[in-house]
């Protein structure tokens, strides 16, 4: 076991004094903002009428499309996301009216009297019938390499046929949730459960009409994010500023855990089309496939979300011949948004059930058939949009894990445990990743910070980072520690607050750290830069031989005399030097052509590997995970007990999202798994039995920080190796392939079982 | 009568008198107390229905032998007036003398906390198994977090966090903490939300229920507090009967052991799995280690749910209900007790008094199963328990329970005379297992499509056997 120090820094976690949202302090004179949704999934509203509402007790405003100051429109991208239902509504649970009531019991009962007439239309629930009719929320994406009718031609065989992916719904355990108070100057201050501060406060000053210098977003830590609090966190913010505003008093709006898995969007599910050829030693010749993405009402995040499908259709391997088209089909359900893995996990899916497809086809080891496709050093490493993939370790990882997990000898064991067991089955499978880290959309590549020094010696560090669980603070602290040779215990990270740094990009894609940690550096180099001169004259040190360490500096040739940061920063002080540093980053050589889909949009890639041996009772469906080995290359760590935390959580936050998530609605379009009571999240006896997570060691990214690697979606990827250890354990049942839809539940697991011969 | 109740929060003296201006209903949960009314906010909520464990806290009080238990429980279920006599123990209570408690520590040392918001439950779930002496192995730990959900860490570092604790654990004990004394008298109050009503016997039970016999009988609240969010009814009369003793009683008489209907889950399971040791892995599978520990077979019973997990295994134990009313007494066989989809034959002034089990011959062999989406915390799709006596290997008294496959728990006599005077085999049991589109006609709702409970219940005839034979492989 490794040796893992203490970190204060989560200690108010473990007492409980940490403060979310709806622990802060009430202001006084507190209002509590809610929603009234609409009720059906599609319809035009002929008519609202809330005067009786109003009446009722304790209510002090009902707010509806038409008093809405500024523009009603809050969607990030596209102008078709309405703050608030007008004429027409699109999904079950639209807001279309909002409360300011002084509790929820009063909202209740107004919400009671509110008169409203919807004329129900039919709703568009599944994206084939959307594709059908061609009901896009904008222009699906295409993407062409090389001539797939001669990959097909030249193929020794082909694979084709149809998967459907299932959908997540978040469940951070903090719901969604606002608190606006309008200040005496006639600005407004937002605390907000957000990943995005700046999308907040351009949103509510867009729908206020107010400048955006008015509307100061703040963010504490936030009690989980997933990328469910990126666009779709802006509503809380929207709803609660325009309660405020209307009211004149500080309004806190939290949604209750069904309003919010009701209210807000998905992962996105999809129907997949795919077909493959193949020569006879399982090198893809060519692969063409058709993704219909279930996106909701709205475009919200979409494009961006199908265009990192696109982008990673290939995973690991090279495929000479690709084409696919992405359609956003428009359905009557919540807008689907991002969440960890981003359009990534459906198109990897896909290619991985290729891989396992071809590998049972040919009667070839799927490890050894992934093996032959990966990207190559040298020659089979452009991907089909024309980034180089360097660095490459994919062979490095995958030999060191089939030797380090055991796997001649497990793969031996389980088709021996097979052979005697007639119900129950044991199933291993291997998934690779190489995921691309920065935003597609190549401007968000950048991060700012203000790092302020005080006279004792003590930093606070301003960024754009919002801390959600993921140890952005933790690790901020230790690039500025390691950078400016300071204590951990003397650094603050402020929260994050859109009136000292502006214009933040969100803490999602994984590049927290990369942006905001550069920024920091930079921040920091250049503050070092100033006080490395003051220290040249003040302590008679030569420039090349100063050491900050430790919060003391020192001439390395002189150890034993060493001079405290506050002796030298009170000096610098009355010096007239400034201690306080801003800084801004952008990631360096990336580009990204949407029209030709040619470039370098990724700043680099991680790659890893995870293997999973799972044991199926055919009978009943229950699985259980003998044993996960995942090996992740992070480079070096900037903390190998949070990443290693990162990837535990998000391989089970995958294994749930292919195994027991699965989001039912009924056919007039109502969510059915709107609670927890429904809607079943791993819990902790669902975990592998044994979970074994290494590092690869020694590959440093040399232009990561302090030679790291991002870590927060790559390891969802692995959470697939479940699903696909439990197909192979169904298809040594049946005797043969079978398809396995995403989410392996076990009534898909029964069904599947029972398809392919009669169990009993 | 009193209006006022006073137990301990983290060893301070509490005293609420519900008659003073300013004290809030009983009847709210613990959580909004917590949070709304003392403004401590290290208890969260993370769904409000018991379901994801952020709001877990630890109860200290006595039980019927008199020794002070310890354990956890979920504050969004729990109601106010239930404290009384109890002492209540949040995360703002383990640190001592700020010094953080080893399973604070713990979770601190292996980052078993990654965003904080579920830690304080996940804290107090382990406190509470940490302070009562029980042992982390894997097992242990995945029934003691089996009420709490974490969607950061992927539980492995808190599993670690829990493994570690094993090097400072006591051993099996009672836990050493102070009560406070109890009050004399009946509490009774009736405040906005209506009656709160806490009998001290049954026969104080047994009048109140002649006298308002609509309201509800409320004892682990998970389905009163449930409801409660999902509806936000105005008025909720109650009568509480959490701490009556006298509900809680085992007595063994020839043949039967007699469990009060006011006892909870959990200890019905410990009273059962000696007996029936099939039991265990099926009453494990009850909701989670923190409902087990308040909610009751009574409660279960009466809630007359169609996927209700007692109910099936009582059906297939033979087990009989004695129910009572301020007049008299009556035993019911649990076969025949549920009339309907949520309808049951308990008169309105009439209460489930105790459940009586038989006790099995050397020959009784049990099955239970519960089939549901995940393996803790959830509401099954469909139950099947059965039990027979093999002699010389002929099924005989063969006894079954289902559940989800119709409106009601039910047993199925077809399938019984099936297996009745048949050989203990594989052969019997797939050709019972055919039978079953022939004896049920399924439903399709959010748990599962008809066609798969009609498979899934055909299949469990087959793993029955395969169980209750014994063989360590299946083939």
């Amino acid at each position: 076991m490794e040796e893992i120090m203490t970190d204060k820094g989560l200690e108010t976690h473990v007492r409980g004094t940490t403060l979310f949202l709806d622990d802060l302090d009430k202001p006084h004179n507190l209002l509590c903002g809610f929603v009234f949704p609409s009720p059906v999934a599609h319809g035009i509203i002929h008519e609202i009428d809330v005067t009786e509402a109003l009446q009722c007790p304790g209510v002090h405003a009902i707010l509806s499309a038409k008093d809405i100051p500024g523009v009603n429109s809050m969607g990030p991208v596209a102008e078709d996301e309405p703050v608030l239902a007008a004429g027409k509504v699109e999904y079950a649970g639209q807001a279309v009216l909002l409360v300011a009531a002084d509790n929820r019991a009063c909202a209740k009962k107004a919400m009671e009297k509110v008169k409203i007439r919807i004329e129900a239309l039919p709703p568009v629930l599944d994206p084939q019938v959307a594709f059908e009719s061609r009901d896009f929320l904008f222009n699906p994406l295409h993407m062409e390499r090389g001539d797939t009718g001669s990959g097909f031609a030249s193929a020794d065989h082909t694979v084709e046929g149809k998967l459907e992916v299932g959908g997540q719904e978040h469940f951070y355990l903090e719901t969604q949730g606002s608190l606006a108070l309008p200040l005496p100057d006639g600005s407004l201050r937002i605390t907000s459960g957000t990943q995005d501060p700046t999308a907040n406060q351009l949103a509510v000053a867009k729908v206020l009409h107010r400048e955006a210098s008015k509307i100061e977003v703040m963010v504490h830590v936030i009690g989980g994010g997933f990328g469910g609090k990126e666009t779709q966190s802006t509503w809380c913010a929207v709803w609660s500023a325009l309660l405020a505003n209307a009211c004149n008093r500080p309004v806190r709006m939290v949604l209750d855990r069904r309003e919010d898995m009701v209210f807000t969007g998905k992962r996105h599910p999809a129907v997949v089309y795919y077909k493959a050829g193949y020569t006879n030693e399982g090198l893809l010749t060519a692969y063409s496939s058709r993704f219909l993405f279930d996106c909701g009402y709205c475009s919200d995040l979409s494009y961006a979300i199908l265009e990192r499908c696109m982008l990673h259709l290939d995973n690991a391997y090279y495929i000479p011949a690709i084409q696919s088209d992405i359609y956003p089909c428009k359905t009557n359900k919540a807008s689907n948004t991002a969440l960890r893995g981003f359009g990534a996990p459906q198109a990897i899916a896909v290619i991985e059930h290729i891989m396992e497809e071809v590998a049972a086809a040919l009667e070839l080891d799927p490890a050894l058939v992934r093996q032959r496709n990966f990207y190559a050093k040298k020659g089979r490493n452009v991907t089909p949009y024309g980034q180089v993939v360097k660095e490459n370790v994919l062979e490095a990882i995958l030999n060191q894990l089939l030797t380090s997990s055991d796997y001649e000898k497990r793969k031996q064991a389980a088709a021996d445990f097979n052979r005697i067991n007639k119900f129950t089955k044991r199933g291993l499978a291997l998934v690779p990743v190489k995921f691309g880290i920065s935003y597609t959309t190549t401007f968000l590549n950048q991060g700012a910070a203000l790092v302020n020094l005080y006279k004792d010696g003590s930093m606070t560090i301003h960024q754009g980072g919002v801390e959600m669980g993921q140890g952005l603070y933790d690790k901020m602290k230790t690039v500025a520690s390691r950078e400016f040779g300071l204590k951990k215990e003397a650094i603050r990270i402020y929260p994050v607050n859109t009136m000292v740094i502006p214009n933040t990009s969100a803490t999602a894609a994984s590049t927290g750290s990369d942006l905001n940690g550069h920024a920091i550096k930079k921040a920091i180099d250049r503050l070092k830069k100033r006080l490395n001169d003051f220290i040249v004259t003040t302590y008679n040190i030569p420039l090349r031989s100063i050491v900050w360490e430790n919060s003391l500096v020192y001439d390395k040739n002189k150890p034993d005399i060493k001079y405290p940061l506050h002796d030298l920063v009170q000096k610098a002080h009355r010096a007239q030097i400034s201690l306080s540093e801003q800084a801004f980053y952008k990631t360096p050589g990336i580009f990204f052509d949407k029209a030709t889909c040619k470039g370098k949009p990724f700043y680099y890639y991680v790659t890893g590997m995870a293997l999973t041996e799972v044991e199926v009772n055919m009978l009943t469906g229950a699985f259980r995970i003998v044993r996960t080995d995942i090996l992740h290359d992070v480079g070096d760590s900037l903390d190998w007990a949070i990443d290693k935390g990162q990837i535990a959580g998000a391989f089970v936050q995958g294994m749930g999202w292919v195994t027991l998530e699965e989001l039912i609605h009924n056919n007039r379009g109502i969510l059915l798994t709107s609670g927890p009571d429904t809607y079943k999240i791993p819990g902790i006896a669902d975990i592998p039995e044994d979970f074994r997570i290494h590092p690869f060691p020694g590959n440093p990214f040399k232009g990561g920080i302090l030679g790291s690697r991002a870590i927060g979606e790559p390891p969802l990827i692995y959470g697939l190796s479940v699903w696909l250890a439990i197909k192979n354990a169904l298809s040594a049942y049946a005797g043969r392939p079978v398809i396995l839809d995403i989410p392996a539940t076990k009534e898909r697991i029964v069904m599947c079982a029972s398809a392919y011969g009669k169990l009993v | 009568m009193r209006s006022k109740i006073q137990f301990l929060l983290n060893g301070d003296p509490v005293a609420l008198d519900f008659s003073e201006y300013g004290t809030p209903d009983p009847q709210i949960t613990v959580l909004k107390y917590l949070r709304d009314f003392r403004k401590m906010t290290g208890t969260k909520e993370g769904c409000g229905t018991g379901d994801c464990g952020s709001c877990m806290v630890a109860l200290a009080q006595k039980d019927t032998a008199g020794n002070t238990v310890l354990y956890a429980a979920n504050a969004c279920l729990m109601l106010l007036g239930m404290l009384d006599g109890k002492h209540l123990i949040t995360i703002e209570g383990i640190a001592k003398n700020g010094k953080l408690h080893p399973v604070q520590q713990a979770l601190l040392h292996r980052k078993g906390t990654q965003c904080g918001f579920c830690t304080p439950g996940v804290a107090m779930s382990s406190f509470a198994a940490y302070e009562t002496g029980r042992k982390f192995t894997p097992t242990s730990i995945q029934e003691i977090l089996s009420g709490n959900l974490c969607r950061c860490t992927g539980y492995e570092s808190i599993r670690e966090a829990l493994t570690d604790l094993n090097a400072t654990v006591q051993s099996l004990r009672e836990p050493t903490i102070e009560l406070p004394p109890a009050l004399p008298g009946e509490f009774f109050w009736e405040g906005s939300m209506g009656p709160y009503i806490k009998p001290q016997t049954v026969s104080s039970l047994l009048e109140y229920k002649r006298k308002y016999p609509r309201y509800p009988i409320v004892s682990g609240a998970s389905d009163f507090s449930v409801k409660n969010i999902l509806e936000e009814p105005e008025q909720r009369p109650l009568i509480d009967t959490s701490d009556l003793e006298e509900l809680k009683q085992i007595q063994r008489e020839e043949g039967w052991v007699t469990l009060g209907a006011g006892a909870s889950v959990e200890t019905f399971k410990n009273m059962l799995v000696p007996l029936y040791p099939a039991a265990e892995a099926y009453l494990l599978s009850f909701a989670s280690l923190p409902v087990r520990n308040r909610a009751t077979i009574g409660g279960s019973l009466a809630g007359a749910s169609a996927v209700g997990d007692i109910m099936p295994l009582l059906l297939a134990l033979n087990a009989q209900l004695k129910l009572r009313t301020s007049g008299g007494s009556r035993t019911v066989a649990c076969k025949g007790f549920n009339t309907g989809y949520h309808t049951h034959l308990l008169a309105p002034d009439e209460i489930i008094y105790a459940v009586r089990i038989p006790i099995p011959s050397k020959t009784r062999k049990l099955f239970a199963h519960k089939q549901s989406a995940r393996k803790d915390m959830d509401i099954s799709t469909l139950t099947f328990c059965l039990c027979f006596d093999v002699v010389n290997g002929i099924v005989r008294n063969a006894s079954s329970g289902f559940g989800g496959m119709a409106p009601t728990p039910v047993s199925s006599k077809e399938l019984e005379d099936f297996l009745n005077g048949r050989p203990f085999s594989e052969e019997t049991f797939a050709g019972a297992s055919a039978l079953m589109p022939q004896l049920f006609s399924t439903i399709s709702d959010v748990r599962g499509s008809a066609g798969y409970r009609m498979k899934a219940a055909s299949h469990l005839l087959v793993s029955c056997f395969l169980e209750t034979h014994g063989r360590n492989h299946d083939r």
